[in-house]
């Protein structure tokens, strides 16, 4: 017991769980300097600096840790994904410090954030259900809060509730599912799962299903995949845009990244329907949310209509099992992240009738009233569409490319089909930014010049990388496509074996 | 070297001219016309290497850099003997582009734009890798869109979202084929290239090899357009502004496109699609023609008309023949000029009233007599008179067409007379008979000294390939056999064709 104890403590500060304790640090931080009233700029620069530590130190060396801590494991998912994941969290956080609100609202958005950073990476980490089950909820808890935090508008406390209340319920099935995968396998553990998979197959087929469809309830809700997408559009409509740039891009991001471990660890061995299940799912995403994005007039729900349609073609890589998966979801997020937070930030540094309820008609006429930041939207959304030249386009590519290498010929049409309507949507919004009849120049907005020097070499970069994506790709590949180290504490070699093929 | 210099040249003039802030537009235009003056020195420089370049070479010049090593995709830039011609008409034609820019407002990224349009379509022509194509037919799309909905006419926001729509529908299913090409032939020799040539020996089975052609094909006929895919083209040629005589050279990538992806890498499966699409081409033909005769707007006329050109360009391309090939290479360079040059001088119609009417005007030859007559040469070329370079083009294909399917000849025959029944139609509403009333309307001058040498020196060249094409057919490889027939046939027509 005692040496058990020890050996968590020393782990705890061999730097293998250095982002783990560093986020806490964070939060300490926030916490202590909101007492001393420290200002915003340095509360936010001191966390920063914890996030950057964690963001170089990673998770060390190791491939895994030997001994699980709180059945805590790294692989190279966690790692590849805490990659994408503390950039976003730091992009959220200075999308914040623009709000025009009171001091202690910020810092409090902030401590809010930073907690469910840490969420974040407990899910991230986990290979075992309760931690999981644990981590998303601390994930999205104060995604709850912050959506009504922070207003007076009537539809954002709706907006929250309805939230609350369906993503409850979602987890509610999800831990029945949980549950229900217990008392087939008895345990907990994804790794013991996976390795009595053949044999519960046999022994209770229909608890397994059952389970597992159960579990993918609440995770597909938080990712909202079709046809568990139906809240999306309604709440971010209510929330503050930094809120559904962390449901977007955080939320959805690490939700991913769990369910991908799921079908690595878990269904290594039995596949074939989850993943026929996935890919019909995927097709109709694909469809009703760039479908509907071309009737949509309001831009928030626009965004949602984006991300479900997007969520979509990320399922390609998923159930695609080809070694080359995990990169093309990490590019593919990675440009879509970016992409959005841009868009937000841009969007933020525009006047406020902007930001909340603002119709694609308000849109008109961008580029003469607002030109800078009409550019940068224009850049974000092309992006976003996929144009070639920009990080989009580097991540949609990778993901065709993962569908094509698995003759994954349906979703690969479906995606490029549906593309196309996407494409046209957006083109269409963006083609209005230029639209001037009736416009002019009245940008009132004084931004300063960092801000706008951040912005604007932000958009820079979107396109930077996507026209040399060489260094970014090859970075990633260090990460991701060593399959090796996806790596199983249990004995199961051939596990790691079959995801070569 | 000095391919990718060409391109940074372009590129970068651009950018300056861009980020220069001049409301008069004066130090925009000096910087994009010292850009465009220096690409044209190179390009004399590339002229001189692709001389002495021998004829048998894979690539006459070439340039290599690895881009995305990852994916194995190089920065491969290459010349064969039709992008070099080509990349000169493109740069001419933006020479010309320039002249004519007149912006309102805007004018540093309106130059800009020229310039990047240009740039983009010579990456297009030199592009040996199949990533870096599709990377530069979408790119080369940019600043077309840029000019198009920025210094458009008033119905400029539809023509735009139009055009975004089909060109990148266009491009998605050029992107997919591309891959699918590359991936097929990874799974049938295990090498994952992108390179043309390496690409050219793949060993693709019959149905893929079918759907890739087949994706290719349409890739290529929305952006030529044919019959079937033109919806696009009336609208951006009455919505666009001058330069738009870009889109010009555009079209002709698409041909440049098939002629690049069809028979050199599907010989067996272009065999069997080539009929249909010579039908196609025909049928384009005839209803491209008999819809420019009812047009009243002079630039829905010139679409309608580069629609029925389009579709003697489609017929070339297919009826694997090598006279038609020639033909084919020497329309894409002649007609690129004679329609581009029509464009800019209808443009003057314009000036006053951007929604001039064909009813309204009359008898111009009295006011505008230099008008008159730079247009009669243009139409006189578009439609294949004889001793202009179409003329030379025109009478290629069709001789070829004739050897091997004498009855898609026959049609497209007639397709070629009422090309110019319309044109001649079309020049005599315009500029013969009494002078109409309604036509004073027009308060712009007639052509000047300047702009009269510009169009002059475009109807001297079209003049010297009518009377010398052999210059321009130095390094041309057409990618057939060689069979004995063919020599016969190649012979009995060389010492026809060339005078």
């Amino acid at each position: 017991m005692t040496s058990s104890v020890t050996h968590e403590i020393a782990l705890l500060f061999s730097g293998q769980l250095a982002p783990f304790v560093l986020v806490i640090m964070a939060i300490v931080v926030l916490i202590f300097s909101h007492i001393l009233r420290v200002s915003l700029g340095v509360m936010f620069t001191l966390a920063s600096l914890c996030l950057l530590a964690a963001w170089i130190l990673g998770f060390g060396n190791a491939i895994a840790i030997e001994k699980p801590f709180f059945a805590f494991h790294v692989d190279m998912l966690s790692k590849v994904g805490l990659k994408l994941l503390l950039p976003a969290v730091f992009f959220v956080g200075f999308i914040i410090l623009q709000k025009k609100t009171t001091y202690d609202k910020k810092a409090a958005s902030l401590l809010l954030l930073f907690i469910s950073c840490f969420g974040a990476i407990i899910t991230m980490i986990s290979h075992n259900w309760m931690m999981f089950f644990l981590g998303i909820q601390c994930l999205s808890l104060p995604i709850y809060g912050l959506i009504a935090f922070d207003t007076d508008d009537k539809q954002a406390v709706s907006s929250s509730a309805r939230y609350l209340v369906l993503s409850l319920m979602a987890m509610a099935f999800t831990l029945f599912g949980i549950l229900l995968l217990y008392a087939a396998s008895g345990t907990l553990d994804l790794h013991e799962q996976g390795a009595m998979m053949q044999e519960i197959i046999v022994r209770a087929p229909g608890l397994l299903t059952l389970g597992f469809a159960f579990i993918l309830v609440g995770i597909l809700f938080k990712a909202s995949l079709f046809p568990f997408h139906v809240w999306a559009p309604e709440v971010y409509q209510g929330a503050p845009l930094f809120v559904v740039g962390m449901m977007v891009v955080i939320l959805k991001s690490v939700v991913l990244f769990f369910l991908m471990r799921c079908f690595f660890v878990l269904f290594a061995v039995d596949y074939a329907h989850v993943a026929t299940i996935i890919s019909f799912m995927a097709i109709l995403s694909m469809w009703v949310g760039n479908g509907l994005m071309l009737r949509e007039k309001n831009f928030t729900r626009l965004i949602a209509y984006l991300s479900i349609g997007h969520l979509g073609y990320l399922m390609i890589p998923m159930v695609s099992r080809t070694s080359i998966a995990v990169e093309a979801i990490f590019l593919d997020l990675a440009g879509f992240g970016f992409a959005m937070l841009l868009i937000i930030a841009a969007i933020k540094s525009l006047p406020e009738k902007y930001s909340t309820h603002a119709t694609l008609e308000e849109f008109r006429g961008l580029l003469v009233k607002y030109p800078w930041q009409a550019l940068v939207l224009v850049a974000g959304f092309i992006s976003m569409a996929g144009f070639p030249l920009t990080i989009g386009f580097v991540g949609k590519y990778a993901v065709l490319k993962t569908g094509v290498e698995a003759n994954l010929w349906w979703l690969t049409i479906n995606m490029v089909l549906s593309s196309a309507v996407s494409f046209f949507a957006i083109a269409r919004f963006v083609i209005s930014f230029f639209d001037s009849a009736g416009c002019e120049y009245s940008d009132q907005t004084q931004t300063p010049v960092v801000k706008k020097a951040a912005i604007l070499g932000a958009a820079l970069a979107l396109v930077m990388f996507g026209a040399m994506p060489q260094p970014f790709i090859g970075w990633v590949k260090t990460y991701a496509s060593n399959l090796d180290s996806i790596h199983y504490s249990s004995h199961d070699d051939e596990k790691s074996v079959a995801l070569h093929k | 070297m000095m391919l990718p210099l060409l391109l940074m040249v372009l590129f970068l003039f651009g950018l300056l001219a861009a980020c220069v802030r001049d409301p008069s537009g004066v130090l925009p235009r000096a910087i994009g016309g010292t850009g465009i003056l220096l690409a044209i020195c190179i390009a004399a420089i590339i002229a001189q290497q692709v001389w002495l370049a021998p004829t048998n070479a894979q690539w006459l010049l070439s340039f290599k850099l690895p881009w995305i090593s990852s994916w194995n995709i190089n920065f491969h830039l290459a010349v064969d003997g039709i992008a070099f011609w080509l990349m000169l008409a493109t740069l001419l034609m933006t020479a010309c582009a320039f002249f004519v820019a007149r912006p309102a407002e805007h004018a540093g990224s309106y130059y800009a734009a020229i310039l990047w349009a240009s740039a983009g379509l010579i990456g297009l022509f030199f592009s040996a890798d199949v990533f870096l194509f599709f990377i530069f037919w979408e790119v080369a799309l940019l600043p077309i869109y840029w000019m198009l909905v920025v210094h458009g006419n008033s119905e400029r926001v539809t023509a735009t979202l139009r055009f975004v729509v089909f060109t990148q529908l266009s491009g998605l299913i050029l992107l997919v084929t591309t891959l699918g090409l590359v991936y097929a032939n990874f799974t049938t020799s295990g090498v994952l290239t992108f390179d043309y040539h390496s690409l050219i020996h793949h060993k693709i089975a019959q149905p893929v090899q079918m759907l890739l052609l087949l994706g290719f094909i349409v890739a290529f006929l929305i952006k030529l357009p044919s019959f079937g895919f033109h919806a696009w083209m009336p609208s951006v040629f009455t919505e666009a502004p001058a330069p738009i005589l870009l889109v010009g050279i555009l079209v002709k990538s698409a041909v440049f496109g098939l002629m690049r992806f069809t028979w050199p890498l599907f010989l067996e499966s272009s065999k069997m699609v080539a009929p249909f699409l010579m039908i196609l081409g025909v049928v384009s033909v005839i209803y491209g023609a008999i819809v420019a005769f009812s047009q009243s707007e002079p630039r829905r006329f010139l679409a309608y008309s580069t629609l029925s050109h389009a579709g003697i360009l489609l017929i070339g391309v297919f009826c694997e023949n090598r006279a038609a090939y020639v033909g084919v290479f020497i329309l894409l360079l002649t007609q690129a000029l004679s329609t581009g040059g029509a464009l800019m001088v209808i443009e003057r119609l314009f000036l006053t009233n951007p929604r001039t009417e064909l009813t309204t005007l009359g008898g111009l030859w009295e006011k505008w007599p230099r008008f008159s007559s730079v247009l009669l040469m243009f139409l006189l070329a578009g439609f294949g008179f004889p001793i202009f370079g179409t003329f030379v083009g025109e009478w290629s294909v069709l001789m070829g067409t004739f050897l091997e399917q004498p009855v898609i000849c026959v049609l497209t025959l007639v397709g070629v007379v009422l090309s110019a029944v319309y044109s001649l139609k079309f020049f005599q509403r315009l500029c013969l008979g009494t002078q109409n009333d309604r036509s004073n309307a027009l308060l712009a001058r007639d052509l000047s000294t300047k702009e009269l040498s510009l169009y002059g020196a475009l109807v001297l060249m079209l003049l010297g390939i009518g009377l010398y094409p052999t210059f321009v057919l130095k390094h041309l490889n057409p990618p057939f056999l060689v069979t004995a027939t063919d020599e016969v046939r190649d012979t009995s027509l060389a010492s026809k064709v060339v005078p």
